[in-house]
């Protein structure tokens, strides 16, 4: 089953001088559960991308679908910012390439984030589901710690149980092996793709790493 | 409200401290000059209200006319109840004269009591009494006045009996009592009518606020009635509106350390703004909204603004009582006013305001967030120039929308002028890239380092006016204080001085003296001094010639009653009245009133309430310390001074006139100072990477803090560059429209390289200071960096 679809998408930025366009007929769908890799060179769109299929952006052309199994199908790019947010609270986790983990948040607090702003379980809940999430990614030992204690592995390990934490249907993310080494990459890929298959989300990575790619259901080129 | 978005909030608050603190401090300080300007301001008017006939309350205005007579009383009743005068509340006859009282004239207020619903709050405080003042001949009057009354029983030999209550001094009476006692049945001099409009009302409201708004609005025509002069009572009393005219001045002032607050809360918004920026896009793809995390934002803010208000409350307080301390002197007539709903309303919205506004514009989503161009302060000053003729509120538009240019246009410029030079001041890449960098950062802190140029414009403003009048009114001493000993007697018993011995004694030239009075204008009140105005008396007063009949008119007068050389005015005192022309108009700075000067001759016709007080001896400085010692052996030191000591009072007296002023001036450029620091901690903090950068590179720490030290001091030189062309600006329009409209006084300006060189170096050292620590701390953080 499809669970998001991408009709002709296209955006653009305007720097004031001149108005470039990022995105141009882009057409491309996500099955439910599914991993697709977004491939391409630098400034081809990827995170751009997927900040459109968040709904943090609004596409200038074309029109984004999310057929939610409750609720049916949600045009994303034709619905208001407020829905937009709660949508994407809802049934959107991100992962991002660095600054990941908010700085003033202690770990279990960032895993504990999606679960307040969508309103589930309560305070000693949202804890201990936050350290189970932390235990199955190996960091639970620290969860009482700030981010900037961890190493990088660390803090992505931590991103992938926030993302994961509140049971999205789709995972996004952008490049999150980018600021790693070769190790600790293939480490936190295989838990990240182990974490999305377990919680039965499906994920889209933008990616440089061919290796990455290849173990991805499918690959989106972006020109 | 999501709980841990809160906590981590707080906890940013926590590890960068600066900003809030600096928004703290800056709100406090603001708040404290407002609060301390209000309960000053409303102390100083409840003192002058106690002390003139504002306290017997509800009259508007007073209608007058040349020799007002009760049928001209009963005629206009009539009128009143025919419908003719709609927005007429009240019509009160009054008679308003002298009588003698132990020696000196008093003040006898005589009216009636019915005409007016709560017109004499004294009379009806005294509860059970108030039917004996309506049908005995009784004077209501104060414990001192009561006293010298009960002595004899009798005013103007008329047996009287006197209640104590009233606290100023100023006689009440029942209307016939009034005209008894002073021999003029059948006479008026006054009817006081209370008029009821819209204006009013709204006056009321913006006068809570913003206390002696009334002088700076634009004059509005008083109630025409057909046959007579109709005069507000702020006119009528001019003491009223000097004193409001200064109360709001004071408060403008203060106001612009709360705009100087606002600046810098902004500025510190903006760069936890972009301190946070990360974070917020952070949030915003996990969900949280853009709404909550601006109300989050707007918390913090209350939450600063609370607390400051709240403590600038607090210091408000403690600062007036200082002032008022200070002022009274051992005159308990000021004491500190209640902290009414009024000014802790005022105090709270000021904070509150001014801390939540900037951070909900720093969080504002991006395509919301609109270029800031300087179209409403351009339009606010064309607005203002084209009501210039329209009183003192326009003036302050005028200057508010410069202020508001200087930060957003005329700083930025001149930071853009810097940048475009760097290349063209040195060959040296160092060099160049320090200024550029200067020239960026000016971008950057541009809210924060507008903010002090325009306190330092201020200060600029205020210190050129400051000297300017100095210069004026040392200028008008040396004219006015002849070498010589001046007496004032402490009572006016008939003859206080023997003149004639005073002619005898050794090195003695020539002895002068004055008579004075208050006395009743068609157009307002008026302080009389009756002299000898030969040739030497006129020059005095900037008169070129010797006058027998004519009369001299202080320019505050001239102002307040619309009058001019050639005009005619009828003076009213005791009775008895004299029609006097004006033959010059002469400066009177630090007078609040009219003053007019008349000749001797008209000295017979007020004989009954000219007060001989004043006696002038002329004579050589040398011997002017010897005489002041010989008369004062005689009639005590206290009545008795020379000419230098009279300066010396003088000048100490308008040195402390404007010690509150130029605080609020200086409270203005600490909190701009505070907002630098505050922006440059934040700006070097962002620096990081770049001085990482520069000590891998192989600088020093000590270079890389001097670096950052030399455009520290470019940006203090940009405020000041800046700060110049608007303090000239300020001080002119304070010479030539604040000071002629709020006071009277016409002042010439003139340039003083102390008033601009002393608040522009300030400003550059308070951009030096601001900026050290953050430079040395982020020097301090390279090399730590760098050692890691």
């Amino acid at each position: 089953m499809t669970l998001l679809s991408v009709q002709e998408v296209g955006k653009r930025f305007d720097d004031g001088a001149a108005v470039r366009w990022v995105l141009q007929d882009v057409t491309c769908a996500v099955a439910a559960g599914a991993t697709v890799a977004l491939c391409g060179p630098s400034g081809c769109g990827k995170s751009t991308l997927l900040n459109l299929m968040a709904g943090i952006l609004v596409p200038d052309a074309g029109s984004i679908h999310f057929r939610d199994p409750d609720r049916g199908s949600f045009n994303i790019s034709a619905a208001g910012e407020r829905q937009r947010v709660r949508f994407r609270r809802r049934r959107i986790g991100f992962i991002f390439q660095f600054f990941n983990l908010v700085p003033t948040l202690t770990v279990a607090e960032n895993v504990a984030l999606p679960l307040e702003l969508n309103g589930l379980l309560n305070a000693a809940g949202k804890r201990e589901q936050a350290l189970a999430r932390l235990a199955e990614l190996g960091v639970a030992h620290c969860s009482d710690r700030f981010p900037n204690t961890l190493s990088g592995g660390e803090q992505q390990r931590v991103a992938i149980a926030r993302a994961l934490a509140h049971a999205p249907a789709l995972v996004l993310a952008d490049e999150p092996t980018g600021n790693l080494d070769g190790d600790n990459a293939g480490r936190v890929v295989d838990l990240l793709w182990a974490a999305v298959r377990d919680a039965g989300s499906a994920l889209v990575i933008a990616t440089h790493n061919e290796r990455i790619a290849a173990r991805a259901d499918t690959v989106i080129e972006l020109a | 409200m999501s709980a841990l978005l809160v906590k981590s909030h707080v906890r940013f608050a926590w590890r960068h401290p600066v900003a809030a603190v600096a928004s703290l401090v800056g709100v406090t300080l603001a708040v404290m000059a407002v609060v301390a300007v209000h309960l000053v301001g409303t102390s100083l008017r409840a003192s002058l209200e106690a002390a003139t006939d504002a306290s017997l309350g509800g009259y508007t205005h007073v209608v007058t006319r040349a020799n007002l007579a009760e049928t001209d009383y009963f005629a206009l009743r009539r009128r009143w109840r025919s419908g003719e005068l709609p927005t007429v509340q009240a019509v009160i006859p009054v008679i308003d004269d002298y009588v003698r009282v132990a020696g000196a004239p008093l003040r006898l207020v005589g009216f009636d009591p019915l005409a007016g619903r709560g017109v004499s709050a004294a009379a009806a405080s005294a509860g059970a009494e108030y039917a004996e003042f309506l049908t005995d001949d009784v004077l209501f009057a104060n414990a001192e006045t009561a006293a010298a009354i009960a002595a004899t029983g009798t005013v103007a030999e008329l047996p009287v009996r006197v209640i104590e209550a009233s606290d100023n001094g100023i006689l009440l009476a029942d209307l016939p009592t009034a005209q008894r006692l002073l021999g003029r049945a059948g006479e008026l001099d006054a009817v006081w009518i209370r008029v009821a409009s819209v204006r009013s009302a709204w006056l009321e409201i913006l006068d809570a606020l913003l206390p002696g708004v009334e002088a700076a609005l634009p004059a509005y025509a008083d109630p025409a009635i057909d046959g007579y002069q109709v005069t507000a009572r702020r006119r009528w009393n001019p003491l009223s509106r000097f004193t409001d005219a200064s109360i709001f001045n004071l408060g403008v002032l203060a106001l612009l350390s709360l705009l100087m607050a606002a600046f810098l809360v902004v500025q510190a918004s903006y760069a936890n703004a972009a301190r946070r920026r990360l974070e917020h896009e952070r949030l915003l793809a996990l969900g949280a909204s853009p709404l909550r995390l601006q109300v989050l934002a707007a918390a913090e803010g209350c939450t600063v603004g609370s607390l400051g208000a709240a403590l600038g409350m607090a210091v408000g307080m403690a600062v007036a009582y200082a002032l008022l301390q200070a002022a009274q002197a051992g005159d308990a007539a000021l004491r500190l006013p209640p902290m009414d709903a009024w000014v802790v309303g005022k105090a709270l919205f000021c904070g509150v305001v001014v801390a939540a506004l900037g951070p909900i514009f720093a969080l504002r989503t991006p395509h919301r967030r609109r270029r800031w161009r300087p179209s409403l302060p351009a339009l606010l000053l064309v607005l203002a120039a084209l009501g210039w003729a329209g009183g003192l509120s326009a003036a302050f538009a005028a200057l508010l929308a410069a202020c508001f240019i200087q930060v957003v246009a005329v700083v930025p410029t001149f930071g853009a002028a810097v940048r475009s030079c760097a290349a063209k001041l040195s060959a040296r890449p160092s060099t160049r890239a320090n200024w550029r960098g200067a020239a960026m950062a000016a971008g950057e802190v541009k809210l924060a380092l507008g903010a002090l140029s325009v306190a330092a414009a201020a200060a600029v403003g205020m210190g050129l006016m400051v000297d300017s009048l100095r210069r004026d009114f040392t200028a008008m001493l040396e004219q006015r204080l002849w070498s010589g000993v001046y007496l004032s007697a402490r009572d006016a018993t008939p003859a206080p001085f023997d003149l004639d011995w005073m002619r005898r004694l050794p090195g003695v030239r020539e002895v002068r003296r004055y008579g004075e009075f208050d006395a009743r204008l068609v157009q307002g009140r008026a302080q009389v001094t009756v002299a000898e105005l030969d040739a030497d008396e006129a020059a005095r007063y900037e008169y070129g010639s010797a006058l027998t009949q004519r009369g001299l008119l202080n320019e505050v007068g001239a102002r307040l009653l619309d009058l001019q050389v050639g005009d005619s005015v009828v003076v009213s005192a005791g009775g008895a009245s004299a029609t006097i022309q004006i033959a010059h108009v002469f400066r009177d700075f630090g007078a609040a009133s009219t003053r007019l000067i008349v000749p001797m001759a008209h000295a017979d016709t007020f004989a009954a309430v000219i007060e001989w007080r004043r006696v002038s001896v002329l004579a050589s400085s040398a011997d002017a310390g010897r005489l002041a010692n010989v008369l004062g052996d005689r009639y005590g030191t206290d009545q008795v001074r020379d000419h230098a000591a009279i300066r010396r009072f003088a000048m100490a007296v308008f040195e402390r006139t404007f010690v509150v002023s130029q605080s609020l001036t200086a409270v203005a450029l600490a909190v701009a100072a505070i907002g630098l620091y505050a922006a440059l901690t934040a700006m070097q903090a962002g620096r990081q990477r770049e001085f990482r950068l520069l000590s891998a590179v192989g600088l020093s720490r000590l270079e890389i803090w001097r670096q950052a030290m030399v455009q520290t001091t470019v940006l203090g030189l940009i405020a000041a560059l800046a700060a110049l062309p608007l303090g000239l600006f300020i001080a002119w329009v304070l010479c030539a429209f604040v000071n002629p409209h709020a006071f009277g006084w016409t002042i010439d300006l003139q340039p003083s390289a102390r008033a601009i060189g002393l608040p522009l170096s300030f400003g550059i050292v308070a951009a030096l200071l601001a900026g050290a620590l953050p430079a040395y701390r982020s020097s301090f953080r390279a090399g730590a960096a760098d050692a890691d």
